[in-house]
């Protein structure tokens, strides 16, 4: 019974972290943390870190980094506001050239890494100027807008409803009672899993406890969301790119090669596996998964700047850092992303300055890894 | 013979074409100016370089430019390069004001003119003459902005404000927050301006980076902790177009911009092609329009002038003085005008600051919005 416990800490330290930031800025915006616009804020305002944190995640797990998702993030807005804005190209095939640009760029970078060997720090420091001097230029240095409505929607828009289901909205009662449904019957086949293959499986009662917790805070959420505007659109946009990812890296051949590549890229490639378009791979996906995240930015802000994306490579690396990087999986770099997207909401809503921002956000960095270093280490005695 | 003959006549030839040539030399013939801008994602920047080119290309000269995106020291060795290689005059633009003290001296021992352009050199006495747009004129039209769209003269009010300034690193935004702050202190101080957040100093309310994002992240936790409880915001000073369009995508998204919940007032500077059609479409409330035209003109023939040393050809109405803590340097300020939905045809389509291009339009759609004589 105590092993267990100390098995499964690992990955609670870093829930067990969230919650404490949670609670600490709660405290500290004396609730203002809670309310409905905040929460709603929250979501909306960092889905491009969890984007980020995503692609960042394959990248750090094949043991290379990846210094240019910001240069993507700019280069998105800036090119798509040429097109779309500027010279007011159609909506498709604005998408379709954009995106056609960011594989070009994401094979260049991959190829460079994967088959020409340059290391990747330096590969992607390269290609972040090169493409953030392509932004600039191609923009005129000029921020491009409004943006086109389906943008504006991706970014920042709500699934309203007018049906209210014993007043809350329908959408988001839907989406609990799913969510439920999902935890209890996943767990259910776990459990009936592992007790087939002879595992022990913890006490029926912790179990429950878990399950409700992680559906209060869900419920909790949702219900705020319930009353504001309702739903987030792009809120069902990271849940699925979170599930089909973590589908990818869990039970995926492909998942694996990604974990052998990083765990040591020679034996994985004296193993058999084409640790060359591993790399590759991840490196297209990164350009894509940024691009994305830049027309999400750009989206909410209804604008192309030459400011965006500033920083975003190092918050995705610290995300994923936080969540403790390949050993916890995509769950770990979305708890990294929470912790870091609820500390930077805290100290806007607390009015802190931006220069005091900048400390407080190294200072939690360096606490939160050391906090998951240290839990760690005791889940291993 | 016939060859030698040949060769003379064509000796000949040349020193007379050499002569004529002489004759008609433009000023700057020959002569190198080096530019040192800060950095090349500003639209701002890339209308300086475009403008500064033009007027001293069309003097003759050839012209150096070169971008420091915002590090002082790497600006510090442009201008020192410039001064090695001999340049006739230089035109900089200073990403710090405080670093380039020890690059003006060495430029001034060796006789080289320095034009400052857009942020003054402070601390120097070896800086002679300036050309800047009044800054803070900028905030002061803000302000007044803010004062007369309100009608706060006339006794109306309390209104809701919020203060969005720029970078702390920039030293231009100090003055543009000084002059708008002028208008508006007296109005917070009697009540009739009220800013719910409290942040009203330099440091709560500025924008790192002038960012976009950052001024929208700011008015989103503005938003939900202080005006959730259905208050309005009624105004904000938002010092550029930037910060104007990161608020407006904030107030959007909870809710404002109908009829029953207008959007706050806003204000802006730079004229951004996005902001005018903000403007038009009745979002953004206002800009500051400052001719960057007149300015690089004014740095212009004002080097010319240095170079040859001639006296300085600025109106004199234009010309003030500003104090960089060691000696007060001749200054040419453009004064700014405000921009709004009433005169933005006039301003910036009648005057060629933008045309039907520029602003994502056909001309017959621009032509649409001239006002009616």
């Amino acid at each position: 019974m105590s092993k267990l416990k100390n098995i499964s800490l690992g990955k609670y330290g870093l829930v067990i972290a969230l919650i404490l930031v949670v609670i600490f800025f709660g405290i500290t915006t004396r609730g203002t943390l809670f309310n409905a616009m905040n929460v709603s804020n929250i979501f909306m305002q960092n889905a491009y870190l969890i984007i980020l944190s995503i692609s960042m995640f394959f990248c750090l797990s094949t043991g290379c980094v990846d210094l240019s998702v910001a240069s993507f993030v700019l280069f998105s807005g800036a090119f798509f506001g040429f097109l779309s804005v500027t010279n007011h190209i159609s909506l498709g095939i604005s998408l379709l050239a954009l995106f056609a640009s960011a594989l070009v760029l994401g094979v260049a970078q991959g190829f460079t890494i994967a088959y020409l060997n340059v290391p990747p720090f330096i590969a992607t420091l390269g290609f972040e100027l090169l493409i953030k001097g392509m932004a600039i230029a191609i923009s005129g240095g000029q921020t491009l807008g409004p943006f086109p409505k389906a943008i504006q929607f991706l970014g920042g828009a709500f699934l309203t409803t007018k049906a209210r289901v014993f007043g809350l909205d329908a959408i988001c009662l839907a989406a609990f009672v799913l969510f439920v449904i999902v935890q209890v019957v996943g767990e259910i086949k776990k459990r009936a899993k592992r007790k087939h293959y002879g595992f022990p499986v913890a006490s029926v009662p912790a179990t429950i406890v878990r399950i409700a917790f992680i559906c209060l805070t869900v419920g909790f959420v949702l219900l705020r969301f319930s009353q504001h505007n309702g739903m987030p659109f792009i809120l069902v946009i990271l849940v699925c790119l979170v599930v089909v990812y973590s589908y990818l890296s869990t039970r995926t051949a492909f998942g694996r090669y990604v974990y052998a590549v990083g765990a040591s890229r020679n034996a994985a490639r004296l193993s058999g596996v084409n640790d060359k378009k591993v790399i590759m791979t991840v490196f297209i996906n990164a350009s894509l998964l940024s691009t994305f995240a830049g027309l999400v930015v750009a989206g909410r802000l209804n604008a192309a700047t030459m400011t965006a994306g500033v920083g975003y490579e190092l918050e995705a690396i610290a995300a994923v850092s936080i969540g403790g990087g390949s050993s916890t999986g995509i769950f770990g770099a979305f708890c990294g992303a929470a912790i870091m997207a609820i500390v930077i909401n805290g100290m806007n809503v607390l009015g802190m300055a931006a220069d005091m921002q900048k400390v407080a956000k190294g200072l939690i960095l360096l606490l939160a890894v050391l906090f998951d270093m240290y839990s760690k280490k005791r889940s291993k005695d | 013979m016939k060859k030698i003959l040949t060769l003379v006549l064509i000796a000949l030839l040349a020193i007379a074409s050499l002569g004529v040539a002489s004759a008609e030399e433009a000023r700057g013939e020959g002569k190198t100016i080096g530019i040192c801008l800060t950095s090349q994602a500003l639209a701002r920047t890339v209308l300086d370089s475009i403008y500064l080119t033009e007027y001293l290309e069309e003097m003759g000269y050839d012209v150096e430019i070169v971008y420091s995106e915002q590090d002082a020291a790497v600006q510090a060795t442009q201008f020192e390069t410039f001064v090695s290689m001999g340049v006739d005059g230089i035109i900089i633009s200073p990403s710090d004001s405080t670093a380039l003290s020890n690059a003006v001296e060495v430029a001034y021992d060796n006789e080289i003119p320095v034009m400052v352009y857009d942020a003054l050199i402070m601390n120097s006495p070896y800086i002679e003459y300036y050309a800047t747009d009044d800054l803070y004129a900028v905030g002061a039209t803000q302000g007044g902005y803010i004062v007369d769209a309100l009608g706060l003269e006339e006794g109306k009010g309390p209104f809701n404000l919020e203060i969005f300034s720029g970078s702390m690193t920039d030293n231009n935004a100090t003055y543009f927050f000084e002059g708008a702050m002028d208008q508006l202190q007296p109005y917070i101080d009697s009540g009739m301006l009220v800013v719910k957040s409290g942040q009203v100093d330099r440091t709560s309310t500025a924008t790192d980076k002038w960012s976009a994002t950052n001024a929208q992240t700011r008015a989103d936790a503005i938003l939900s902790t202080y005006y959730s409880d259905g208050t309005h915001l009624d105004a904000c000073l938002t010092q550029n177009d930037d910060l104007a369009a990161g608020v407006i995508a904030a107030c959007k998204s909870a809710g404002y911009g109908t009829e029953d919940n207008p959007l706050p007032l806003t204000t802006g500077q730079d004229c951004n092609v996005s902001a005018i059609l903000s403007i038009i479409n009745g979002e953004q409330s206002s800009t500051v329009f400052k001719n960057i035209k007149e300015l690089a003109y004014a740095a212009s023939v004002g080097i010319d002038a240095v170079i040859h040393d001639e006296e300085m050809p600025w109106d004199p109405e234009m010309v003030g003085s500003y104090n960089n803590n060691a000696v007060d340097v001749t200054t040419y300020q453009v004064k700014p005008l405000l921009l709004t939905a009433e005169n933005w045809y006039e301003l910036i389509v009648e005057s060629g600051f933008y045309d039907a291009e520029d602003l994502g339009m056909t001309e017959e759609e621009l032509a649409a919005y001239a006002p009616a004589a």
